[in-house]
């Protein structure tokens, strides 16, 4: 028992940090800043065949052709028009030894919060149904609530195992 | 020796963790031990690797240190244990990583004297060759491959009475040249492996072999004066090798610098290169710049655009190198081969200043290596076959390399026998490649030689009958977006003619338009467009839907339906067909449209969606946006 308490208060602490917030219709989201590269404004996206749903398609990002993932699908929210706050969020990440990039699709960008470790909640366990692993925790920052993603998870898992395979 | 093995052991109990004392001392008692006996390396090395283990290893060291002390003593150390005991570890790998990058070089130039010398009987091949042997010797020595330098030593000595003209060179001297360089380039192989597990490698060098060769070439070789000119050139040549280095004159007389750069250096050049030209033409397209007409605005703008396209220009030559040494790797093909067949073959080369993008250079070894090949086998008739159709006894096959239309050319030529239009039909047949009806054109017939598992061979040879067909080279070609053409006259010879585009980076595409979407299709794989009536199109039971075009038939793809996209047309004679060549055979794409063809530079879609491997990756187009390049192969 001991051992679990240390290992969230652990947890907990590298959880502290500086997020980029955002909206995704009356939520905040909030990924870590260290994984962001850039914020680009709504371009013109190619759909690819067959890929799933969520996948909205690839862009180009300056010469490199990057993958764009529409949030609000993955997270099954309603979907809406792009206006002119629609943008786009590039993060990097790690795969095994890939470092992949990737495009995330939200409403509107907020602003960058420093949260520090007595704000953080873990994310609360609503039994075991396991698909809402990408969300780290829940920062309440003056009367705001952030949820907190974990970007390497917004992937599903065999979606990850399957890049980490090459 | 005993007693010093003795006085060891009485100091093994008082080695503790970390005593300087003892270890001194132990040292000073295997140093004493006498240079030619194995057990002082051994125990040297396992003194060390005792004091200076970790904490928690070291009562494990020592009794591995107290055994192998014992099985010295008691002789039962047996021989491998031994070698593996003495096992070198490689303590300079970027050293010997450059050893191995330059031998290597060397014996490149090496091959390629040694072969012209059989074709232009110029002895002054011989310091070239004699200086690379020196330097392997040399720097296998200071590296301590002492075998290698051993090895590399003897043949330095017959090389420097050869070119002393102390002995002369015959077939026994070019033979033996051949398998010294085959040894030292097999030797350099286990040199790199080596490099891997971090230990000295174990050479297959045949020593004995070389001083038995050496010596009985020196009884062998009667003492022949040459005439002083040659001797003078000779002088004259190891004059020059010595000031030569990375310095190289052109035609012009112009020397020609040249720098060894990292590859990932040049690659991140070329990805920002690349992403200039991109933005730079989405700017030039933007209509507020479009409406300028300040005139020095204007100039600067045209600058710009000057400066980046010759940036581009420029930074795609760095891809580029010549061709050459790729086809000096053939001249050894083919002798290997006329050797072998007992066929007297000529390899003429030209062109071999054209150049490739380096990225396809090593893919185009093996495809080219086996067309060569297969020239030698089945093109050149036997000397006797050869004379009876009123041919020189010697065939020839020319290989040479240019540009044309934007695309770069190799052409491999034979005067041969030529392909055999009935028997490839004939084999064809057998094999259900083709049926009795089929009315094919001679292009046709000539294509089949690609299909999987065909051979024409009659016999099956050592060489070309070893199981990978025509159609595996073929594969390799089109994998590099290049296709293969064939030309033949019965009785005259082959042409192979290999088209490649320029660069790996530039495809060639066609690109069609299904509702909104836009993709591309490689050119080279698409054999026509075809506006079909509603009887070309039929539904053939357990075969699905077929496409007729004129008197054949080919399945029928209807990609929207596979990429699950909104399309215009609901059947094929609303849209159009475009007939691909894929892997195994033709198939009718269902489109649209075509928008046209056009040049699109490629991009890698990386990790994220390979399994969708029915796009091959992604093209940035004109107004910035990406297309989606289809592979053909995997759409089935």
């Amino acid at each position: 028992m001991a051992e679990k308490i240390k290992k969230e208060e652990r947890s907990i602490e590298s959880l502290a940090g500086k997020y980029l917030t955002f909206y995704l219709g009356d939520e905040t989201y909030g990924i870590e800043i260290l994984k962001v590269q850039e914020i680009i404004g709504m371009m013109n996206v190619t759909h690819f065949p067959k890929a799933p749903d969520f996948i909205r398609g690839v862009i180009n990002l300056r010469g490199k052709v990057i993958p764009v993932i529409e949030l609000r699908k993955k997270f099954n929210l309603e979907t809406h028009d792009d206006d002119e706050k629609t943008c786009i969020i590039v993060i990097q990440l790690m795969v095994g030894d890939n470092e992949i990039r990737q495009g995330v699709i939200v409403d509107e960008v907020s602003e960058v919060l420093d949260i520090s470790q007595e704000e953080i909640e873990l994310s609360p366990s609503f039994g075991s149904q396991g698909n809402i692993d990408f969300i780290m925790g829940v920062g309440k920052v003056s009367d705001k609530v952030v949820i907190l993603l974990d970007v390497n998870k917004i992937l599903s898992s065999d979606e990850l195992e399957a890049l980490s395979n090459i | 020796m005993n007693d010093i093995l003795n006085n060891i052991r009485e100091n093994v109990p008082f080695m503790m963790f970390g005593d300087g004392t003892v270890y001194a001392k132990m040292t000073e008692l295997i140093m004493s031990l006498p240079d030619d006996e194995p057990a002082k390396k051994i125990l040297g090395e396992a003194l060390d690797d005792t004091f200076f283990s970790s904490f928690d290893e070291f009562d494990t060291k020592l009794s591995e240190f107290s055994k192998l002390l014992k099985d010295i003593q008691e002789g039962t150390l047996d021989e491998s244990e031994k070698r593996e005991k003495t096992r070198k570890k490689i303590t300079d790998s970027e050293l010997v990583n450059d050893f191995v990058v330059e031998s290597n070089e060397g014996l490149n130039e090496f091959e390629v004297k040694l072969l012209a010398f059989e074709n232009d009987n110029d002895i002054s091949f011989i310091n070239d060759i004699f200086r690379v042997v020196n330097t392997i010797k040399g720097s296998s020595g200071f590296l301590e491959f002492d075998e290698l330098n051993h090895y590399a030593h003897i043949g330095e000595n017959l090389l420097d009475e050869l070119r002393n003209n102390r002995i002369t060179i015959d077939d026994r001297v070019i033979e033996f040249l051949f398998t010294v360089l085959d040894a030292l380039k097999k030797s350099l192989q286990e040199v790199s492996e080596s490099l891997k597990d971090g230990f000295f490698p174990e050479f297959s060098l045949d020593t004995e072999w070389i001083e038995k060769e050496v010596e009985e070439i020196r009884e062998g070789s009667a003492k022949v004066v040459i005439d002083k000119k040659d001797l003078d050139l000779i002088k004259e040549e190891s004059k020059k090798t010595l000031e030569e280095d990375s310095e190289k004159i052109d035609g012009s007389g112009k020397i020609t610098k040249f720098l060894k750069v990292d590859t990932d250096k040049v690659d991140f050049l070329l990805d920002n290169v690349g992403e200039l030209i991109v933005v730079n033409n989405m700017l030039f397209q933007d209509e507020s710049i479009l409406q300028i007409t300040e005139k020095t605005t204007q100039k600067i703008l045209g600058e710009l655009k000057r400066i980046s396209t010759r940036l581009q220009t420029s930074s795609m030559a760095l891809r580029m190198v010549p061709i050459g040494a790729t086809f000096q790797k053939m001249m050894r093909v083919v002798r290997d081969n006329s050797k072998r067949l007992k066929k007297a073959i000529k390899l003429k080369i030209s062109g071999e200043g054209t150049e490739i993008d380096r990225n396809m250079v090593d893919k185009l070894h093996d495809p080219l290596m086996h067309m060569i090949r297969n020239s030698c086998d089945h093109g050149i008739e036997m000397p006797k076959e050869r004379e009876e159709a009123g041919k020189p006894s010697t065939g020839n096959i020319w290989l040479s390399s240019y540009h044309k239309g934007g695309n770069i050319v190799i052409e491999i030529r034979d005067d041969g026998k030529g392909l055999s239009k009935e028997k490839i039909l004939k084999k064809a047949l057998d094999n259900d490649l083709i049926t009795p009806e089929q009315h094919l054109t001679d292009k046709e017939i000539f294509n089949l030689i690609f299909k999987p598992g065909f051979s024409t061979a009659e016999k099956v040879s050592e060489i070309s009958g070893r199981g990978v067909g025509m159609d595996v080279v073929k594969n390799a070609i089109t994998s590099l977006g290049g296709r293969v053409d064939i030309e033949s006259t019965d009785g005259q010879g082959s042409v192979f003619y290999i088209k490649l585009p320029l660069t790996l980076a530039i495809l060639d595409g066609v690109v069609i338009r299904i509702g909104d979407e836009r993709f591309i299709i490689p050119a080279q794989v698409v054999e026509e467009a075809i506006k079909p009536t509603a009887e070309d199109y039929f539904n053939m039971a357990n075969q699905g839907e077929m496409i007729k075009v004129r008197d054949l038939v080919h399945p029928l793809v209807r990609l929207p339906e596979v990429f699950q996209v909104e399309s215009d047309s609901k059947n094929p004679e609303d849209g159009i067909v475009i007939i691909v060549e894929t892997d195994r055979k033709k198939i009718g794409l269902m489109a649209d449209e075509i928008l046209g063809k056009q040049e699109v530079v490629i991009k890698n879609l990386g990790a994220f969606f390979k399994k969708y491997d029915f796009i091959s990756s992604g093209a940035i187009m004109g107004d910035g946006t990406v297309s989606l390049i289809i592979d053909i192969n995997k759409l089935l």
